[in-house]
């Protein structure tokens, strides 16, 4: 009669690829099932590339609805979630076309102050009051850096450093070849290398623990 | 110094670890012997380093105000979906208009054509008959009414004659002048 212990009942976790397929199928609950396990994630990008709470929420959750209206374009060659950030790329750089986000480059004091207290949030405070102080400075300048990027090389820089997909995964997310993603890399870092925050010598402050 | 040309690209995918590791190890040993790519080779570490260090690091998590939104977004979705679904039926049994919009025109231009030829071959239609009293056609080229003229045209043909005569007698004739004793003017002013 071990079967009907409730010791030995096994509750079977869907496999996310399956869940995925199921999506894919037009399983709406299988959808709710795969991005809820992004979510939060996604959700931290969006903080990080807007700087608003509010706003970051509806990125988001724009970028979710429209993962779940063009599902069938997912063609499973990068992370789900790689692809989850280009759209979310996409969607932040026609709401700044559109002018209800304004690029961290082009925020006044006010709006600066809401930004740094927005990554402050991102910050592990974990580490001591000085050096969260100083990640958090170094974090802002590193934003703002790239917010002045142009559009294809602030998604390349992202994808690479913040959501940490291989080239291959980044090219096709984005649609476009690897020399592509390369090239636009090599000319994202060229100009960052031109900037004068992020020329000055940097200090790990996470490494030193 | 300025790094070789040939290897700034190079340096940059060796910052992002994305060289292979021959080519890497081949660019390294050049790195420790040029100055210029040794030191664009620092930088490009350095940015990477920085851009690394600021990744998003927090538990900042959805909240359920965030999902409700989102299932609410989903099923908004879904509705307007199904509309568009019948919609894109309604369509394909509609004839498609690429398609249809050429041939019609195609279709006139067609029928055009056709009633056109015909209008040119169409056989010679008679004019409506004259209606009484009316002078008949060709009757400008009557002759004259003198007695000499209808002489020759007996000799010619005493039907013509005939025809002659009735059509010029259904002619409306102006009406003759009346005269009276006022209307009349002495030549002279007297009798």
């Amino acid at each position: 009669m071990a079967a009907l212990n409730p010791t030995f009942v096994e509750i079977e976790t869907p496999d996310p690829q399956d869940l995925l397929a199921l999506a894919r199928a037009g399983d709406s609950d299988a959808f709710g099932e795969v991005y809820r396990t992004h979510a939060n994630r996604l959700l931290r990008q969006a903080m990080a590339l807007c700087g608003n709470a509010a706003l970051a929420e509806e990125l988001a959750q724009d970028t979710l609805v429209e993962a779940w209206k063009c599902l069938r374009r997912y063609n499973g060659r990068c992370e789900f979630f790689t692809w989850l950030c280009a759209i979310l790329l996409n969607r932040y750089r026609n709401s700044i076309r559109k002018n209800r986000l304004l690029p961290v480059s082009a925020l006044g004091r006010w709006e600066r102050d809401e930004f740094t207290h927005a990554v402050d949030k991102l910050i592990d405070h974990a580490s001591l009051p000085d050096e969260a102080a100083d990640l958090q400075e170094q974090t802002v300048l590193v934003r703002q850096c790239i917010a002045s990027l142009p559009a294809k090389h602030q998604q390349v820089v992202y994808l690479r450093f913040y959501v940490d997909d291989s080239l291959e995964g980044i090219a096709a997310a984005l649609g476009c070849p690897v020399g592509t993603v390369k090239s636009r890399l090599f000319h994202a870092l060229d100009k960052l290398r031109g900037m004068s925050a992020m020329t000055a010598q940097f200090v790990d402050l996470k490494a030193k623990d | 110094m300025k790094p070789c040309s040939k290897n700034r690209k190079l340096i940059a995918w060796l910052a992002l670890d994305a060289l292979e590791a021959r080519k890497a190890a081949a660019l390294r040993a050049h790195i420790s012997s040029c100055e210029g790519c040794r030191r664009y080779w620092e930088e490009m570490a350095n940015v990477t380093a920085r851009l690394a260090s600021a990744e998003p690091d927090s538990d900042l998590a959805a909240s359920d105000c965030f999902h409700r939104r989102v299932t609410e977004k989903l099923r908004a979705v879904e509705s307007s979906s199904l509309v568009e679904r019948l919609a894109e039926r309604v369509r394909g049994a509609m004839p498609n208009w690429r398609v249809a919009l050429p041939a019609t025109a195609l279709l006139a231009l067609a029928l055009l054509v056709m009633t056109a030829s015909r209008h040119d071959t169409a056989p010679f239609t008679p004019p409506a008959p004259v209606a009484q009293g009316q002078p008949a056609s060709g009757s400008d080229s009557d002759p004259a009414p003198t007695l000499g003229n209808y002489q020759m045209i007996a000799n010619q043909s005493l039907d013509k004659l005939s025809d002659l005569l009735t059509r010029q007698g259904n002619r409306s004739l102006p009406p003759a002048p009346v005269y009276t004793a006022s209307s009349i003017q002495p030549a002279n002013g007297s009798f």
